[in-house]
Protein backbone atom coordinates (compact mmCIF):
# COMPACT_ATOMS: atom_id res chain seq x y z
CA UNK A 1 0.00 0.00 0.00
CA UNK A 2 1.06 3.33 -0.72
CA UNK A 3 2.70 5.50 2.23
CA UNK A 4 2.87 8.82 0.34
CA UNK A 5 3.29 11.06 -2.61
CA UNK A 6 6.18 12.67 -3.26
CA UNK A 7 6.57 15.82 -5.46
CA UNK A 8 8.48 15.77 -8.89
CA UNK A 9 7.41 18.67 -11.07
CA UNK A 10 4.35 21.33 -11.69
CA UNK A 11 3.72 22.84 -14.90
CA UNK A 12 1.49 26.57 -15.13
CA UNK A 13 -0.40 27.00 -18.49
CA UNK A 14 -0.76 30.90 -19.01
CA UNK A 15 -0.75 30.82 -22.34
CA UNK A 16 -3.34 29.45 -25.64
CA UNK A 17 -1.75 26.29 -26.13
CA UNK A 18 -4.13 22.82 -27.43
CA UNK A 19 -0.51 20.90 -26.00
CA UNK A 20 1.09 20.76 -22.92
CA UNK A 21 4.36 18.49 -22.57
CA UNK A 22 5.59 17.60 -19.22
CA UNK A 23 9.50 15.70 -20.16
CA UNK A 24 11.44 13.89 -18.03
CA UNK A 25 9.28 12.80 -15.46
CA UNK A 26 9.30 8.86 -15.10
CA UNK A 27 12.04 7.18 -13.91
CA UNK A 28 12.73 4.04 -12.22
CA UNK A 29 11.96 5.90 -9.14
CA UNK A 30 8.32 4.72 -8.95
CA UNK A 31 5.82 2.02 -10.51
CA UNK A 32 2.92 4.30 -10.15
CA UNK A 33 2.37 8.26 -10.75
CA UNK A 34 -0.45 10.59 -9.93
CA UNK A 35 -1.48 12.81 -12.55
CA UNK A 36 -3.00 15.91 -11.09
CA UNK A 37 -5.15 18.29 -13.35
CA UNK A 38 -6.82 21.70 -12.35
CA UNK A 39 -8.04 24.63 -13.70
CA UNK A 40 -8.36 24.55 -17.54
CA UNK A 41 -10.46 26.83 -19.27
CA UNK A 42 -10.49 27.11 -22.85
CA UNK A 43 -9.97 30.62 -24.97
CA UNK A 44 -12.97 30.30 -26.64
CA UNK A 45 -16.50 29.08 -25.42
CA UNK A 46 -16.78 25.71 -27.02
CA UNK A 47 -16.28 22.92 -25.31
CA UNK A 48 -13.42 20.49 -25.24
CA UNK A 49 -11.89 17.29 -23.54
CA UNK A 50 -8.34 16.98 -21.61
CA UNK A 51 -6.35 14.08 -23.05
CA UNK A 52 -2.81 12.59 -22.48
CA UNK A 53 -0.09 10.85 -24.83
CA UNK A 54 3.29 9.90 -23.63
CA UNK A 55 6.80 10.67 -24.49
CA UNK A 56 8.88 7.83 -25.40
CA UNK A 57 12.68 7.77 -24.40
CA UNK A 58 13.77 9.59 -27.55
CA UNK A 59 11.74 12.59 -26.30
CA UNK A 60 9.16 12.36 -28.69
CA UNK A 61 5.39 12.41 -28.06
CA UNK A 62 3.46 9.45 -29.28
CA UNK A 63 0.88 10.68 -31.89
CA UNK A 64 0.88 7.43 -33.46
CA UNK A 65 -2.60 5.15 -33.49
CA UNK A 66 -1.28 3.35 -30.47
CA UNK A 67 -3.50 4.04 -27.47
CA UNK A 68 -6.37 2.16 -26.28
CA UNK A 69 -9.17 3.71 -24.07
CA UNK A 70 -12.79 3.84 -22.42
CA UNK A 71 -14.37 6.75 -20.26
CA UNK A 72 -17.74 6.60 -19.12
CA UNK A 73 -19.29 10.12 -19.61
CA UNK A 74 -21.35 11.22 -16.37
CA UNK A 75 -23.87 14.06 -17.20
CA UNK A 76 -25.52 16.18 -14.95
CA UNK A 77 -28.11 17.08 -17.61
CA UNK A 78 -28.28 13.78 -20.33
CA UNK A 79 -28.38 10.30 -20.11
CA UNK A 80 -24.53 8.96 -19.46
CA UNK A 81 -22.40 7.62 -22.46
CA UNK A 82 -20.01 4.65 -23.09
CA UNK A 83 -16.95 6.65 -25.23
CA UNK A 84 -13.82 4.54 -26.22
CA UNK A 85 -11.74 4.22 -29.12
CA UNK A 86 -8.92 1.05 -29.97
CA UNK A 87 -6.07 2.47 -31.90
CA UNK A 88 -6.39 6.09 -31.18
CA UNK A 89 -4.17 8.78 -30.83
CA UNK A 90 -4.45 10.00 -27.76
CA UNK A 91 -6.33 8.74 -24.48
CA UNK A 92 -9.60 10.57 -23.69
CA UNK A 93 -11.39 12.28 -19.97
CA UNK A 94 -14.65 12.70 -20.20
CA UNK A 95 -15.01 15.33 -17.85
CA UNK A 96 -15.66 18.44 -20.99
CA UNK A 97 -14.76 22.01 -19.83
CA UNK A 98 -14.66 25.39 -21.94
CA UNK A 99 -14.52 29.06 -21.35
CA UNK A 100 -13.90 30.39 -17.53
CA UNK A 101 -15.33 29.87 -15.04
CA UNK A 102 -16.06 26.89 -16.49
CA UNK A 103 -12.74 24.77 -15.91
CA UNK A 104 -12.08 21.07 -14.92
CA UNK A 105 -10.17 18.86 -12.55
CA UNK A 106 -8.23 15.38 -12.61
CA UNK A 107 -6.68 12.96 -11.29
CA UNK A 108 -4.68 10.27 -13.43
CA UNK A 109 -2.52 7.41 -12.26
CA UNK A 110 -0.17 6.13 -14.23
CA UNK A 111 1.29 2.66 -14.15
CA UNK A 112 4.58 1.32 -15.34
CA UNK A 113 5.86 3.84 -17.51
CA UNK A 114 9.51 2.94 -17.16
CA UNK A 115 9.03 -0.67 -17.84
CA UNK A 116 10.19 -1.44 -21.38
CA UNK A 117 8.77 -4.63 -21.34
CA UNK A 118 5.14 -3.69 -20.43
CA UNK A 119 2.45 -1.60 -22.00
CA UNK A 120 1.54 1.78 -19.72
CA UNK A 121 -1.85 2.14 -18.42
CA UNK A 122 -3.84 4.92 -17.15
CA UNK A 123 -7.24 5.18 -14.80
CA UNK A 124 -8.69 8.43 -14.83
CA UNK A 125 -11.31 9.89 -12.95
CA UNK A 126 -12.43 13.87 -14.50
CA UNK A 127 -15.12 16.83 -13.41
CA UNK A 128 -15.48 19.48 -15.39
CA UNK A 129 -18.65 21.79 -16.66
CA UNK A 130 -19.15 23.25 -20.15
CA UNK A 131 -22.05 24.95 -21.35
CA UNK A 132 -23.59 25.44 -17.66
CA UNK A 133 -23.74 21.25 -17.42
CA UNK A 134 -21.95 18.99 -15.25
CA UNK A 135 -19.55 16.95 -16.84
CA UNK A 136 -17.84 13.43 -15.23
CA UNK A 137 -15.93 10.71 -16.72
CA UNK A 138 -14.59 7.86 -14.89
CA UNK A 139 -11.80 5.80 -16.77
CA UNK A 140 -9.14 3.50 -18.33
CA UNK A 141 -6.31 4.33 -20.66
CA UNK A 142 -3.40 2.28 -22.31
CA UNK A 143 -0.13 2.89 -24.61
CA UNK A 144 -0.09 -0.24 -26.23
CA UNK A 145 3.61 -0.32 -27.12
CA UNK A 146 6.11 -1.85 -24.81
CA UNK A 147 9.00 0.47 -23.98
CA UNK A 148 9.65 3.28 -21.52
CA UNK A 149 7.68 6.32 -21.59
CA UNK A 150 9.42 9.23 -20.11
CA UNK A 151 6.92 11.60 -19.48
CA UNK A 152 3.13 12.20 -20.78
CA UNK A 153 1.96 15.68 -23.06
CA UNK A 154 -1.77 16.48 -21.97
CA UNK A 155 -3.85 17.89 -24.42
CA UNK A 156 -7.35 19.59 -25.71
CA UNK A 157 -8.75 16.46 -27.49
CA UNK A 158 -10.41 18.86 -30.47
CA UNK A 159 -7.38 20.10 -31.92
CA UNK A 160 -8.88 23.47 -32.41
CA UNK A 161 -10.28 24.89 -29.31
CA UNK A 162 -7.11 25.98 -26.86
CA UNK A 163 -6.88 26.90 -23.12
CA UNK A 164 -5.03 29.32 -21.35
CA UNK A 165 -5.15 28.43 -18.33
CA UNK A 166 -4.21 25.13 -16.17
CA UNK A 167 -1.97 23.43 -13.51
CA UNK A 168 -0.36 19.93 -14.20
CA UNK A 169 1.65 18.01 -11.43
CA UNK A 170 3.24 14.97 -10.51
CA UNK A 171 3.80 12.98 -8.03
CA UNK A 172 5.63 9.72 -7.41
CA UNK A 173 3.39 7.43 -5.19
CA UNK A 174 5.83 5.90 -2.65
CA UNK B 1 15.87 31.70 1.85
CA UNK B 2 19.76 31.76 2.67
CA UNK B 3 21.42 29.44 4.55
CA UNK B 4 25.12 27.83 5.89
CA UNK B 5 23.53 24.48 4.08
CA UNK B 6 22.54 23.19 7.78
CA UNK B 7 18.82 23.23 8.41
CA UNK B 8 17.67 23.96 12.12
CA UNK B 9 13.72 23.11 13.33
CA UNK B 10 13.24 27.41 12.37
CA UNK B 11 14.20 27.02 9.16
CA UNK B 12 12.32 23.60 8.33
CA UNK B 13 9.28 25.01 9.92
CA UNK B 14 9.39 28.54 7.66
CA UNK B 15 10.26 26.28 4.45
CA UNK B 16 7.25 23.87 5.32
CA UNK B 17 5.15 26.99 5.58
CA UNK B 18 5.59 27.49 2.41
CA UNK B 19 5.87 24.25 0.48
CA UNK B 20 9.50 24.27 -0.14
CA UNK B 21 11.08 21.80 2.40
CA UNK B 22 10.57 18.53 0.21
CA UNK B 23 11.64 16.48 2.85
CA UNK B 24 8.63 15.50 3.84
CA UNK B 25 5.35 13.35 2.56
CA UNK B 26 3.21 15.65 0.20
CA UNK B 27 -0.21 14.82 1.49
CA UNK B 28 -0.75 16.83 4.85
CA UNK B 29 -3.31 16.04 6.53
CA UNK B 30 -5.54 19.40 7.59
CA UNK B 31 -7.60 17.98 10.02
CA UNK B 32 -9.43 14.64 11.37
CA UNK B 33 -12.88 14.51 13.08
CA UNK B 34 -14.27 11.29 14.51
CA UNK B 35 -18.21 12.00 14.11
CA UNK B 36 -21.13 10.46 16.76
CA UNK B 37 -24.54 10.55 16.10
CA UNK B 38 -24.30 14.12 14.32
CA UNK B 39 -26.78 16.04 12.02
CA UNK B 40 -23.84 17.70 10.13
CA UNK B 41 -19.95 17.96 10.60
CA UNK B 42 -17.88 20.45 9.24
CA UNK B 43 -14.79 21.16 7.96
CA UNK B 44 -12.96 24.95 8.50
CA UNK B 45 -9.67 25.25 7.67
CA UNK B 46 -9.47 24.22 4.03
CA UNK B 47 -6.12 26.50 3.54
CA UNK B 48 -7.91 27.25 -0.14
CA UNK B 49 -4.94 29.44 -0.62
CA UNK B 50 -2.14 27.02 -0.60
CA UNK B 51 -4.06 23.87 -1.82
CA UNK B 52 -6.03 23.82 -5.21
CA UNK B 53 -6.78 19.61 -4.64
CA UNK B 54 -8.10 18.64 -1.56
CA UNK B 55 -8.57 14.66 -0.63
CA UNK B 56 -11.44 13.44 1.79
CA UNK B 57 -11.22 9.87 3.28
CA UNK B 58 -14.35 8.42 4.63
CA UNK B 59 -14.61 5.28 7.05
CA UNK B 60 -16.85 3.72 8.60
CA UNK B 61 -20.14 6.36 8.16
CA UNK B 62 -23.01 5.28 9.66
CA UNK B 63 -26.49 6.47 8.96
CA UNK B 64 -28.48 6.63 12.36
CA UNK B 65 -31.54 6.27 9.76
CA UNK B 66 -32.67 3.90 7.05
CA UNK B 67 -32.67 5.43 3.67
CA UNK B 68 -30.62 8.69 3.64
CA UNK B 69 -28.89 10.15 1.79
CA UNK B 70 -24.77 10.77 1.98
CA UNK B 71 -24.21 14.47 0.83
CA UNK B 72 -20.75 17.25 0.87
CA UNK B 73 -22.04 20.34 0.81
CA UNK B 74 -19.83 23.52 0.30
CA UNK B 75 -18.99 26.99 1.93
CA UNK B 76 -19.07 29.79 0.74
CA UNK B 77 -17.33 33.01 2.90
CA UNK B 78 -18.50 31.34 6.08
CA UNK B 79 -22.02 30.62 4.59
CA UNK B 80 -22.97 27.39 3.72
CA UNK B 81 -24.17 26.99 0.17
CA UNK B 82 -27.37 24.78 0.06
CA UNK B 83 -29.60 26.38 -2.92
CA UNK B 84 -29.82 24.39 -6.11
CA UNK B 85 -26.62 25.59 -7.70
CA UNK B 86 -24.89 21.96 -7.67
CA UNK B 87 -24.60 20.05 -10.88
CA UNK B 88 -24.02 16.05 -9.86
CA UNK B 89 -23.56 12.80 -11.65
CA UNK B 90 -23.40 9.55 -10.36
CA UNK B 91 -22.72 6.32 -11.39
CA UNK B 92 -24.31 3.51 -9.13
CA UNK B 93 -24.05 -0.10 -9.71
CA UNK B 94 -25.52 -3.18 -7.13
CA UNK B 95 -24.22 -6.31 -6.48
CA UNK B 96 -27.27 -8.12 -7.28
CA UNK B 97 -26.63 -6.34 -10.85
CA UNK B 98 -28.76 -3.09 -11.19
CA UNK B 99 -27.03 -0.50 -12.66
CA UNK B 100 -28.31 2.94 -11.81
CA UNK B 101 -27.78 6.86 -13.55
CA UNK B 102 -28.06 9.37 -11.04
CA UNK B 103 -27.53 12.88 -11.69
CA UNK B 104 -29.02 16.54 -11.23
CA UNK B 105 -28.46 20.33 -12.95
CA UNK B 106 -29.93 21.76 -9.77
CA UNK B 107 -29.10 19.43 -6.69
CA UNK B 108 -29.16 21.55 -3.44
CA UNK B 109 -26.97 18.34 -1.49
CA UNK B 110 -23.57 19.42 -2.26
CA UNK B 111 -20.67 18.34 -4.81
CA UNK B 112 -20.60 15.46 -3.62
CA UNK B 113 -23.34 13.00 -2.84
CA UNK B 114 -24.17 9.21 -2.81
CA UNK B 115 -26.62 7.94 -5.25
CA UNK B 116 -29.74 5.78 -3.26
CA UNK B 117 -30.55 5.38 0.46
CA UNK B 118 -27.78 3.98 2.70
CA UNK B 119 -29.22 0.79 5.06
CA UNK B 120 -28.61 2.09 8.64
CA UNK B 121 -28.02 -1.90 10.12
CA UNK B 122 -25.03 -2.28 12.64
CA UNK B 123 -22.40 -3.03 10.84
CA UNK B 124 -23.03 -2.14 7.75
CA UNK B 125 -21.12 1.82 6.49
CA UNK B 126 -19.95 3.42 3.78
CA UNK B 127 -16.49 3.69 2.91
CA UNK B 128 -14.58 6.19 0.00
CA UNK B 129 -13.00 9.22 -0.65
CA UNK B 130 -13.37 12.29 -2.60
CA UNK B 131 -11.09 14.94 -4.55
CA UNK B 132 -11.83 18.91 -4.59
CA UNK B 133 -10.05 20.78 -6.79
CA UNK B 134 -9.99 24.23 -7.14
CA UNK B 135 -12.21 25.46 -4.19
CA UNK B 136 -9.84 28.52 -3.54
CA UNK B 137 -10.08 30.24 -6.68
CA UNK B 138 -12.34 33.05 -6.66
CA UNK B 139 -12.91 32.99 -10.94
CA UNK B 140 -13.96 29.47 -11.45
CA UNK B 141 -16.30 27.12 -10.81
CA UNK B 142 -15.06 24.19 -7.83
CA UNK B 143 -15.39 20.66 -9.05
CA UNK B 144 -15.36 17.17 -7.03
CA UNK B 145 -14.71 13.67 -8.20
CA UNK B 146 -15.39 10.43 -6.02
CA UNK B 147 -15.99 6.39 -5.23
CA UNK B 148 -17.70 5.08 -2.42
CA UNK B 149 -19.53 1.90 -1.42
CA UNK B 150 -22.39 1.18 0.97
CA UNK B 151 -25.01 -0.82 1.60
CA UNK B 152 -28.68 0.36 0.02
CA UNK B 153 -31.00 0.34 2.37
CA UNK B 154 -33.50 -2.12 0.99
CA UNK B 155 -32.31 -5.62 1.29
CA UNK B 156 -28.99 -4.39 2.19
CA UNK B 157 -27.65 -4.79 -1.22
CA UNK B 158 -24.16 -3.69 -1.71
CA UNK B 159 -23.70 -0.37 -4.16
CA UNK B 160 -20.76 1.02 -5.17
CA UNK B 161 -20.75 4.55 -6.93
CA UNK B 162 -18.24 7.12 -8.61
CA UNK B 163 -19.17 10.30 -10.06
CA UNK B 164 -18.31 13.81 -10.20
CA UNK B 165 -19.94 16.97 -8.92
CA UNK B 166 -20.10 20.66 -9.42
CA UNK B 167 -20.27 23.96 -7.95
CA UNK B 168 -21.71 25.98 -10.51
CA UNK B 169 -20.80 29.36 -9.53
CA UNK B 170 -17.71 30.88 -9.29
CA UNK B 171 -16.46 31.40 -5.78
CA UNK B 172 -13.96 30.57 -2.51
CA UNK B 173 -14.98 27.73 -1.16
CA UNK B 174 -13.65 27.72 2.71
CA UNK B 175 -15.18 25.24 4.20
CA UNK B 176 -16.99 21.66 3.13
CA UNK B 177 -20.22 20.40 5.34
CA UNK B 178 -20.82 16.52 5.59
CA UNK B 179 -24.40 16.56 6.01
CA UNK B 180 -27.30 13.45 5.32
CA UNK B 181 -30.48 14.51 4.08
CA UNK B 182 -32.00 13.85 7.46
CA UNK B 183 -31.42 11.48 10.63
CA UNK B 184 -27.45 11.71 12.25
CA UNK B 185 -24.29 9.84 11.39
CA UNK B 186 -21.35 8.63 13.14
CA UNK B 187 -17.95 7.81 10.94
CA UNK B 188 -14.67 8.60 10.70
CA UNK B 189 -13.31 11.69 8.30
CA UNK B 190 -9.84 12.77 7.01
CA UNK B 191 -9.30 16.17 5.50
CA UNK B 192 -5.50 16.42 2.98
CA UNK B 193 -3.85 19.27 1.02
CA UNK B 194 -1.91 17.67 -1.84
CA UNK B 195 1.34 19.70 -1.25
CA UNK B 196 2.29 21.05 -5.13
CA UNK B 197 5.80 22.31 -3.93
Amino acid sequence: MATNLQFIHEENIYDSTSSTSVDNVFTASYDVYMITCNNFSTVGTDGTFLGVRFIDNSGSVVTGAEYDWADLELRSDAGFSDDNDEGATFMRLQGAFDQKPESTGAVIYVYNPSDSGSYTFITTQSSGSTGGNGRGGKGIGVHKTAETVRGFAIIETVGSRPYDSGEIRVYGVK
Amino acid sequence: MGNSGVFDVNDIRYLMDYQQWSGVGTLELLETQVASSVSALDFLILKEDIYDLHFLTYNNYQANTDNTIFNIGLYENGVEENATVYDIAIQGGRAGGTWSEYKSNSYNGGVMSIGSGIDNASGSSCNGYTYFYNLGDSSKYSFATFQCSYNYYDSAEFEMNFGSGVLSQASVVDGLRIRPNGGTFSGDFSLYGIRHS
